[in-house]
């Protein structure tokens, strides 16, 4: 087992991490900095539960060594709404990402186990894709298995945000 | 959660340094990891050093070459692929294949060099730890015997990458990097044994693919339970040249049904020279569906991957003269 | 009253998750995240074999690796334990013998989880494999025992119910059918693998935070396991990601950290992992089935028979009411002349089967529906015609003596038929289309408990602070339905408050108030009515200290929003205020309310199983399209009405209604918990066992439809289960109205529609 230091941003914040070779980001997500809101639903990339923003792109963190993202940029559900916050500068710090907000009132969260993967991959769809028709939605989101929702309040959930984030940002059209 | 068992990971920003640590004895390539690293946790592979090829920049550019050819580096993810322009417009069939691997994160991982390369898969084999403990080594595992195929004397595990067989009618050419470098025509990278499956040597890796600067027209369809995740029961991909009122040169491959991917020559015969009547094209597939004779290794039965080989290519046969006919462009 | 809810979740306005926010931001803490201090881990080595005995056990190199803090082989539990009173038959830890493959037999405590799976490595067992036993019934031949301390051979139970002559029914009979049907088993899949903290604390308390549908009845459990006082045992149960029955009671792993807490004095976490979740099963059992009915000139259903044989797995569980459940539910759509029902569970060296979602009522459903359907093409009737003369009416008492309150069964048909253009598109939709009809019906919760007692099956109590909050403690637990919710709902409307000032506190067996559990359907029903007098009682407080504040009658205090007022007169107060008054006269503000249903009508044997205070009923139209040259079955819309009395929470009910809709669609579709020969699962993990994702989901348009039922709080209903039913007889029923194929079992891949149209080809060709 070598171990050694290194650098990780997450969230924001630059860490300082002992980690092992063999140690996979979401180990070191939940188990290091016990960001325990990525779910480790799996542990072999079937599921979408540990989904966190690698540089900004959806990626499984079960399958991915945390060694080989040494230096780069991690999001994780904890971080999505500062995320949204430094990205609006002068709105000043939000408590959610539209996402989460239209999620809870789309009835888009039952359970709730596979939530914080689905946002992250969806929060990222909204971000590169202002206005998602239905197939962008059900595309983007299709590595994640939710058995509580039947998925459609979900799908609306991400239609949801997406319409008022397009009303929010009329001046930048 | 479990953690992996340790291993080292080493990142060589240099060729020759990879193709030296590559040499060792128990070092494995590391390129996306989107399949090694499931692996892993199932304590499958039993290499113990990663060589990750993460450090070769080159190894993630897709250019055109001089001579026109097109040059994806191994390390170009599946969703580089699926998005590159010169892909979608060029080589279609190929960015249809990515697309049809895994999930939309699966695909930002994954890279088409680790798909070509992809383990063969097995249901007596890609099993947690528990489930092979008490079971008699097979052949891949150092045994000898076949759990899915008891009188096969190799092993028979399923070739489970979809860009495979798009890339061989499309007439890619894989480049491996080692003390000597080579070229060879993809389809000659596959051994058909599904323990060693890959013609490429310790210190040897796969670099990039190349691909004809004048391709074939192509089609990919793949088949599986689910319209996402999965890994293929049976693909295929058909290619042919329109000329002079006929298709020529016609390919017509099926995989995912064994350790290599198939060409159907027969098919390909009876293909060459005309266009494609609807009785043709169901011909082709039922000489497809007679030419694989699938294992009882994968999820679905092997009655019905059999069967459904024979649809994949009709549809993609379809897909190719439709187009023809009305093309979409 | 007719509550049709619109098919888009857009127009719904609704009261929010009360822990939505939680879940959305990564703060939800579920089992496996709550850390605790000085915690170790704990790790199962389970049996690498379907049938085995145990000749040796060597746990000394386990025991001397650093880091290893206590290594215990079995049994562990003092006593046997089980969720049936009357088959106490588990252990934590396997001794003498393994009965499936995954059985648990070791635990392993370490500083961290490497070290307990690397001691886990170092511990060495001999075994001697015995032939393992997969099949049931008389296909067992002379298979060896798997229970040895279950009587001769491996029936575990067989139970007849007969009501009416059956035999005379069938004999009179104008037209008769039988069908035969085999409903694969499947997983509940929650999302969340179950994981447990046990803390034996040195004061000889046991608390454990556990993800249990069930905290009493783990408890319950446990202290008989551990021959400890029941109020020496806390089980509390953090967020929980999922259950539909997965999580319904007591489980090796709970007891065994539990025991590991106690050799090593300190919490010991044990959290399952998606292989280890297929191996505790309890999923739904695989079921062999075949009814028999006789119709007479008017299509009236004279007579059934019905008779199932369940494949129960190594271990007892819920089995005995899962195969009364086999027969009960027949009754509550149709009515039936004379109705007999035979159910046979048998043990099989696999993962022990149990409850999910519909227990026990899905797979004879299935059979049911798709046995009407060709009934009906027999006839050449339209299929919802048939079943339209014959439904059970609302307030109306079975042929197996079940009483029907409300039922909206026949505006759910109305529902999907109108949805659906059935009557114009029928027959219509072009080669390989097809439509397909199925309806069902389901528990509000059992009428009696599991083991006798007559104590309330659920209590809740509220408490009013001086803060004016209100307090609600009620023992269920919320798996993700909105459990919840709906109590913070219910009291709240109640009350007369904001949604804002309720706080609910549940699932803690330590402070809450006994109800037995998220299972059959019962939470809103009997929790909220117990609620209900709880709040009720509290009102009156209120009510009698306003009066006597003001000096007038009580029934003189009115409601004005929040405050109370007295009726003609300027005088209003604010709930807090007059909470405040209240506390002064009666002290502290506490009341509570308990919730017991009627006694079932039935006196019979089996009586026990299929009586509740009120009935759910659905309608499904499946429309498919069934490709005949991949052999994909492309569900391409799924109309469904429900009724569910009262929905107290729209946003919830389309959430369970979608939920369970989906569930049932890849029961249908791909789910199968199936084993090799050897009994090793075919693929314990989520490429093995496969469930939709968003791509395989069509669009689902609903009708929520019915009346409020007078046995509901507010007139409530379940809604939890019963959608699911339909679902899969009316895909069945769809891909016949297709392609003409009769499908025989689950579920209907690709590969067996391939294999199904290959050999119609190969008869038509033939002929």
């Amino acid at each position: 087992m070598a171990e050694s230091v290194m650098r990780l941003r997450v969230n924001g914040r630059e860490h300082h991490l002992v980690v092992s070779d063999e140690a996979t980001l979401l180990e070191v997500l939940r188990e290091q900095l016990h960001l325990h809101g990525t779910k480790d639903g799996c542990a072999v990339g079937s599921c979408g539960t540990c989904t966190v923003w690698l540089d900004g792109v959806p990626r499984l963190s079960c399958v991915t060594l945390a060694k080989t993202v040494e230096g780069r940029d991690v999001v994780t559900i904890e971080g999505l709404a500062g995320w949204w916050g430094r990205e609006r500068p002068g709105e000043g710090a939000a408590a959610f990402h539209p996402l989460q907000t239209a999620a809870v009132e789309a009835g888009a969260v039952q359970c709730g186990f596979c939530t914080p993967g689905m946002l992250m991959a969806g929060a990222a769809l909204l971000r590169d894709t202002p206005a998602p028709g239905r197939e962008e939605i059900r595309e983007a989101l299709s590595g994640h298995l939710c058995r509580c929702t039947g998925y459609e309040q979900i799908i609306h959930a991400v239609e949801l945000a997406a319409g008022r984030m397009g009303e929010a940002t009329p001046d930048e059209a | 959660m479990m953690p992996l068992r340790p291993l080292s990971l080493t990142t060589p920003s240099r060729p020759e340094e990879t193709v030296a640590a590559l040499a060792a004895e128990g070092a494995a390539v590391l390129a996306g990891g989107s399949d090694l690293i499931p692996g892993l946790a199932w304590e499958i592979p039993t290499c113990d050093t990663l060589v990750s090829l993460a450090g070769l920049d080159a190894l993630r550019r897709i250019e055109t070459e001089e001579d026109g050819r097109l040059r994806i580096g191994a390390m170009a993810t599946l969703a580089d692929i699926v998005r590159h322009p010169l892909i979608r417009v060029g080589y279609p069939a190929l960015a249809d294949a990515a697309q049809a691997v895994g999930s939309p994160e699966l695909r930002a991982q994954g890279t088409l060099g680790g798909n070509v390369c992809l383990g063969t898969r097995c249901r007596f084999r890609n099993q947690p730890p528990l489930w092979r403990e008490a079971l008699a080594p097979c052949w891949q595992s150092g045994g000898e015997v076949c759990h899915a195929a008891p009188a096969k004397e190799t092993c028979v595990a399923i070739l489970s990458g979809d860009t495979v067989p798009a890339l061989v009618a499309l007439r890619a050419e894989a480049e491996i990097w080692g003390r000597r470098p080579r070229r060879l025509p993809i389809e000659e990278i596959y051994t058909g044994d599904g323990t060693h499956h890959l013609h490429i040597a310790p210190g040897e890796f796969l670099a990039a693919l190349r691909l004809p600067a004048a391709p074939p027209r192509a089609a990919f369809r793949k088949w599986r339970t689910r319209a996402s995740i999965d890994f293929p029961e049976a693909n295929a991909a058909v290619s042919a040249v329109w000329r002079d009122g006929a298709w020529r040169e016609p390919v017509v491959v099926v995989s995912a049904v064994g350790p290599a991917p198939i060409r159907v020559q027969a098919a390909e015969s009876l293909l060459d020279g005309s266009a494609w009547s609807e009785e043709r094209i169901l011909a082709a597939g039922d000489l497809a569906r007679r030419a694989v004779h699938p294992y009882d290794n994968g999820q679905l039965n092997v009655a019905g991957r059999q069967i459904a080989v024979r649809g994949l290519v009709v549809r993609a046969l379809g897909d190719m003269e439709m187009e023809r006919r009305e093309p979409v462009l | 009253m007719k509550l049709e809810a619109p098919s888009s979740p857009s127009a719904v306005a609704v009261p929010n998750r009360i822990e939505g926010w939680a879940k959305v931001t990564g703060q939800a803490l579920y089992a496996d995240d709550v850390a605790w201090p000085n915690m170790a881990y704990g790790y199962l080595v389970r049996s690498p074999h379907a049938h085995a005995r145990i000749v040796s056990v060597d746990l000394e190199a386990a025991r001397s690796m650093p880091g290893v803090l206590a290594v215990l082989a079995g049994p562990g539990s003092t006593a046997p334990y089980g969720i049936m009173p009357s088959n106490q038959d588990e252990h934590a830890l396997a001794t003498g013998k393994v009965t499936y493959f995954g059985e648990p037999l070791l635990a392993i405590a370490a500083e961290t989880l490497r070290t307990a799976r690397a001691a886990a490595r170092a511990v060495r067992v001999a075994y001697e494999p015995l032939a393992p036993v997969l099949k049931t019934g008389s296909q067992q031949k002379a298979a060896p025992q798997v229970r040895e301390d279950a009587g001769d051979g491996n029936l575990h139970k067989a139970v007849d119910l007969e009501f009416g002559d059956v035999a005379a029914g069938l004999r009179e009979a104008q037209f008769t059918r039988t069908d035969e049907f085999f409903f694969q088993g499947n997983n509940h899949l929650a999302l969340e693998p179950h994981a447990v903290t046990a803390f034996w604390q040195p004061d000889g308390q046991l608390v454990l935070e556990s993800s249990t549908q069930v905290p009493h009845y783990v408890q319950r459990s446990l202290a008989r396991a551990l021959g400890l006082p029941e109020h020496q045992i806390r089980v509390m149960v953090p967020t929980l990601g999922g259950g539909f029955g997965g999580k319904s009671e007591l489980f090796p792993h709970e007891v065994a950290a539990a025991l590991l807490s106690r050799s090593c004095g300190r919490p010991v976490r044990i959290t399952l992992s998606r292989e280890d979740v297929f191996y505790t099963h309890r999923g739904r059992h695989p079921v062999e089935m075949k009814v028999a009915t006789g119709f007479d000139r008017q299509h009236r259903l004279q007579a059934m028979s019905f008779e199932s044989r369940l494949d129960g797995g190594a271990y007892s569980s819920y089995g005995i009411a899962s195969t009364y459940y086999t027969g009960a539910l027949q009754p509550t759509t149709y009515q039936i002349g004379a109705y007999r029902f035979h159910g046979e569970r048998w043990f099989t060296t696999k993962p022990p089967c149990g409850p999910k979602r519909g227990h026990g009522t899905t797979q004879p459903r299935a059979l049911l529906e798709v046995h009407m359907d060709r009934v009906a093409r027999d006839l050449g009737l339209d299929p919802i015609e048939l079943r339209r003369e014959i439904l059970q009416p609302p307030f109306s008492v079975t042929v197996n003596q079940l009483d029907i309150t409300t039922s909206g069964l026949a505006e759910c048909l109305d529902a999907v038929e109108r949805m659906s253009g059935w009557k114009e598109r029928r027959g219509r939709l072009g080669k390989g289309r097809g439509l397909g009809f199925a309806c069902s019906s389901y528990l509000s919760g059992a009428g009696l408990p599991i083991y006798w007692n007559p104590l309330p099956h659920s209590g809740a109590r509220i408490a009013i602070g001086r803060d004016g909050g209100v307090q609600v403690a009620c023992g269920i637990t919320d798996i993700g339905q909105g459990a919840n919710t709906v109590l913070a709902i219910l009291a709240a409307r109640s009350l007369g408050v904001a949604l804002g000032r309720v706080r609910v506190t549940s699932a803690d067996t330590g402070t809450t108030p006994v109800d037995l559990g998220s299972y059959s359907s019962r939470v809103t029903l009997m929790a909220g009515n117990a609620l209900l007098t709880a709040a009720e009682r509290m009102l009156d407080l209120l009510r009698q200290a306003a009066a006597r504040h003001w000096q007038v009658p009580a029934q003189e205090i009115a409601r004005d929003g929040e405050d109370f007022a007295v009726l003609g007169r300027d005088e209003r107060a604010a709930w807090t205020e007059v909470a405040r008054w209240a506390e002064a006269d009666f002290g502290p503000l506490v009341t509570a309310g308990g919730y017991t249903p009627a006694p079932p009508r039935g006196r019979h044997k089996g009586s026990g199983v299929g009586p509740s205070p009120a009935y759910s009923f659905s309608a499904c139209i499946a429309e498919v399209e069934v490709d005949e040259l991949d052999g994909r079955l492309q569900v391409q819309r799924l109309y469904v009405a429900h009724d569910p009395g009262t929905p107290l929470n729209p946003q919830s009910v389309e959430g369970q209604i979608r939920g369970g809709v989906v569930m049932g669609l890849g029961e249908v579709l791909m789910e199968a918990q199936a084993f090799n020969p050897d009994g090793r699962h075919r693929g314990p993990h989520l490429l093995g066992y496969r469930i939709p994702t968003m791509l395989d989901v069509p669009e689902i348009e609903i009708a929520v439809v019915g009346q409020p039922d007078p046995n509901g709080p507010l007139g409530a209903k379940e809604v939890g289960q019963g959608p699911l039913n339909p679902v899969i007889p009316a895909v069945l029923n769809a891909v016949q109205d297709a392609v003409g194929i009769e499908l025989h079992e689950t579920p209907v891949t690709p590969d067996r529609i391939l294999r199904a149209l290959d050999a119609k080809r190969r008869r038509g060709n033939a002929r």
